[in-house]
């Protein structure tokens, strides 16, 4: 039989040490069976009672020093521990869209590419390092992300969660990255440039685009950046793009989130209701979208490395919120179905999110077709999962990888245009970039 | 004639000294395209093969010369783009 001091933990026990006098500790009493309900309400001095367990025969209770040591003779105690702080397994936007699911039936993005075009993305993250197999930078300025979006969009995509034990994991941690940087330190850029990166990830190959980026409502579906984007889909490359961040109001959407062919992502909270700010449809002319919404309001991920973006969480996260964040989300469901189904169009892939979305109940012109779900996709898609859930293994820490850049097409050139003034051209990028 | 909204042709017209960022989408082969837009006096950005068009910088009047030519489709403004996260408060 054990000795009565062998039923406090050595946990406990060390932080009684710890205490004085009456400062109390949260603790949780282990009874014989069945005797937790009547034991545990019993008035004893030096103790509040705050629940009794009816599935197994255990109490919590703050008591002081005192108080435990009176406890621990009583012959209905088995076990007395000290309670303590726990953490969640996974941030909340892969769990809310049911991705541990598809993780449990092996289903990271593995072999699958996806192209971020954005502000770069930091390939010295613990989250990304090594993932990212092609660089590509259209404005100039490197391929170093200076302002901490692009970075983040990866992480909400491709993230394995390395740097926080799995917590910020991202939907599809198994991804190969394609990393183009089509905008400024500021966030900003032109369509052009755009359409650049896109004409660029479409040469390699690329098997999804991420787009996180816009202009203003309402767009017509006909503009050049909506042009190429609706080409990539042709060509076989899912599209996937931000709704735009300037709702509540109708007709808020903006290009390139108005093209027709591409998957248009707005946003909603943990709650699922429908963002605020998540961009509103029609279209400029007249068509429903956003085409499904997505977790975009407070999300955790990769902060990259000097950057002071959005609530900063650690050294290597942040928080964010907007149509950004749920357009990687979405891109990261196509991939997890991908790599399932490698035959699936871009049409047949946007359908199938569409019709398997969660309705929410809102007008079409705000939710789509609803909240992408992953096990829904995936029933819709024929492929059967796993009844539990389950977390992808961390991967060791990878050294950082740096593949060689593109060269970028050739930048402006001196005009030959009598009667005006030159020399405007050298500094037109600057001009125009905020 | 290529399809140009009105409004641009104005603004050229009125301004041909203004610097102007455009995207024509154009017939043909793209190098060849580059090249005589190039000797018309503009700056070639880019080229993009997805939808033969060419991204470019040039004052207003080489933009109105640009119109002219049978082989131009289209000429858009090129405009600007941002990222849309947010900052998250509390």
């Amino acid at each position: 039989m054990d000795s009565p001091r062998r039923k406090i933990t050595g946990q406990l026990l060390r932080s009684m040490s710890a205490v004085r006098g009456e400062q109390e500790l949260p603790i949780i009493v282990q009874y014989v069976p069945h005797r937790q309900v009547l034991r545990h309400a019993e008035f004893r001095a030096g103790w509040r009672e705050s629940y009794s367990y009816r599935l197994a025969p255990f109490g919590h209770a703050h008591a002081t020093r005192e108080a435990i040591i009176t406890l621990e003779q009583d012959a209905d105690v088995v076990r007395i521990y000290q309670d303590s702080p726990v953490h969640a397994l996974l941030d909340a936007a892969p769990t809310q869209v049911g991705a541990p699911f598809a993780w449990a039936a092996g289903l990271t993005g593995a072999g699958v590419s996806l192209a971020i075009l954005d502000t770069g993305i930091d390939p010295r993250h613990p989250d990304l390092a090594g993932r990212i197999v092609a660089l590509y930078d259209v404005t100039g300025e490197g391929e170093t992300d200076t302002n901490g979006h692009g970075t983040h969009c990866a992480g909400i995509a491709a993230g394995t969660g390395r740097a926080s034990g799995g917590l910020y994991r991202g939907i599809a941690p198994g991804l190969s990255l394609l990393s183009t940087r089509v905008l400024d330190a500021y966030g900003n850029g032109m369509m052009s440039d755009v359409m650049a990166g896109i004409d660029w990830a479409v040469a390699r190959g690329v098997q999804i685009i991420s787009l996180s980026l816009g202009g203003p409502g309402p767009a017509v579906g006909e503009d050049p950046l909506i042009e190429i984007c609706n080409a990539a889909v042709e060509a076989g490359v899912m599209v996937c793009v931000a709704a735009g961040n300037t709702g509540p109001g109708q007709m808020t959407i903006g290009s390139p989130g108005a093209a027709e062919r591409v998957l248009t992502v707005g946003a909603v909270d943990r709650q699922d209701a429908i963002a605020s700010f998540s961009s509103r449809g029609p279209t400029g002319d007249g068509r429903i979208k956003p085409d499904i919404v997505l977790p975009g309001a407070d999300i955790v991920s990769a902060r990259a490395t000097g950057t002071t973006l959005g609530r900063v969480v650690d050294a290597h996260y942040t928080t964010l919120s907007g149509t950004s964040m749920a357009c990687p989300l979405a891109a990261g469901l196509c991939a997890l179905a991908l790599e399932a189904q490698p035959g699936l169009s871009p049409d047949e892939l946007k359908r199938a999110l569409m019709d398997s979305a969660i309705d929410l109940g809102q007008p079409a012109n705000a939710q789509g077709a609803g909240r992408g779900d992953a096990r829904n996709l995936f029933a819709a898609l024929g492929v059967a999962l796993p009844a539990e859930p389950a977390m992808p293994p961390l991967p060791p820490l990878a050294e950082p990888v740096t593949p060689t850049p593109t060269v970028p097409t050739p930048g402006p050139e001196t005009p030959q245009a009598p009667g005006c003034l030159v020399g405007w051209l050298s500094s037109l990028r600057r001009t125009h970039k905020r | 004639m290529a399809h140009i909204p009105d409004d641009l042709l104005s603004a050229w017209q009125q301004h041909p000294c203004e610097p102007v960022r455009l995207i024509a989408r154009v017939a043909g082969d793209l190098a060849q395209r580059q090249a005589e837009i190039t000797a018309l006096g503009a700056a070639v950005t880019h080229a993009f093969r997805l939808t033969n068009a060419l991204s470019l910088a040039c004052p207003g009047s080489v933009a109105l010369r640009l119109a002219q030519q049978p082989w131009v489709l289209s000429i858009s403004l090129d405009t600007p783009v941002q990222a849309l996260g947010r900052q998250t408060h509390g």
